[in-house]
């Protein structure tokens, strides 16, 4: 792990305890996802920093992030290492639940203000110019795909682990 | 009511009934199993388990076919409505079917102060009690 890995590491780390609270504490579902998807691009971006250099920017986030994982340039035994640290026996089975996963890894990647087509986003009312609804009074159904379907809450647990476990796999 | 304020001046005011919340968990419960069978053909059960859990904690355990991950079962817990009288924990322990054949012979434990008895399966609509 070099260093500018480390820094996105601990963000990451903070960003994720800070969403643990906010879900247990079952505050408004915006600053659930906020922190959720503030977590998710930090650990994505502290992985795609292996290179040691900047990623670039249309390559950063938690779909990205994904892929990188079970890219085939990794070779066979090290998608085998990383599938087995998710907890998958094989990285077909890896591959399977992030297809299954992606609308759902893709909508959280896309909360934020300027990947939100000025619709709803986590963080500033909407649209723009005329806004007409704030986050804090909006009922997200990306939220409710999270806590009430088992991939939604595979995807939560997925990156608690892919965070936990960042040393194992950075 | 009646009574006298520190000046002995005897006050009085209607007495008003304030309503008092109560938090339904059951029908909660019966919603969340509902909304989660619509949501997730996969789910084979929804056993709810509210024996010995705090009165605004729903403990479901949901029978899952299309779990395919490795990893043992793992409680996730979401706040609910902070601040309302519907305040409450929900607590969701998703299982393969095998898992769950492995926790009703006892072989898996369920998470810590959970327990089957008194649990009802309630993804079929109504709630059948665990015999």
């Amino acid at each position: 792990m070099n260093d500018a890995q480390k820094l996105w590491w601990e963000q990451a780390k903070s960003d994720h305890a800070v969403f643990v609270l906010l879900r247990r504490g079952g505050v408004r579902e915006c600053h659930m996802l906020h922190y959720l998807q503030m977590a998710a691009e930090k650990i994505s971006k502290a992985y795609l920093w292996r290179s040691g250099a900047a990623p670039p920017r249309s390559l950063v986030g938690l779909m990205p992030f994904l892929q990188a994982l079970l890219s085939r340039g990794l070779g066979r035994k090290e998608r085998r290492r990383i599938a087995g640290i998710f907890d998958y026996a094989r990285p077909e089975d890896m591959a399977a639940w992030v297809k299954q996963v992606s609308p759902l890894a893709h909508d959280l990647q896309n909360l934020t203000p300027d990947l939100s087509n000025d619709g709803p986003n986590a963080e500033y009312p909407w649209p723009h110019d005329e806004p007409t609804h704030c986050p804090a009074l909006h009922s997200f159904a990306l939220w409710n795909r999270l806590r009430d379907s088992e991939p939604g809450r595979r995807l939560v647990k997925f990156l608690d682990k892919a965070i936990q476990r960042f040393e194992q796999y950075a | 009511l009646r009574w006298a304020n520190t000046n002995g001046i005897i006050l009085e005011m209607e007495e008003t009934l304030m309503p008092t919340a109560t938090f339904k968990r059951d029908a909660i419960a019966a919603r969340y199993a509902k909304r989660h069978k619509e949501t997730d053909p996969a789910i084979r059960a929804i056993h709810y388990l509210p024996t010995g859990a705090p009165p605004n904690e729903i403990r479901l355990v949901e029978v899952n076919e299309a779990i395919t991950s490795t990893a043992g079962p793992e409680p996730i817990d979401f706040g609910v409505d902070s601040g309302s009288p519907n305040e409450h924990k929900l607590i969701v322990f998703d299982v393969t079917p095998e898992q769950w054949e492995n926790v009703r012979e006892g072989a898996l434990p369920l998470p810590e102060g959970w327990t089957l008895e008194g649990s009802r399966e309630i993804s079929r609509g109504h709630a059948r009690s665990r015999k």
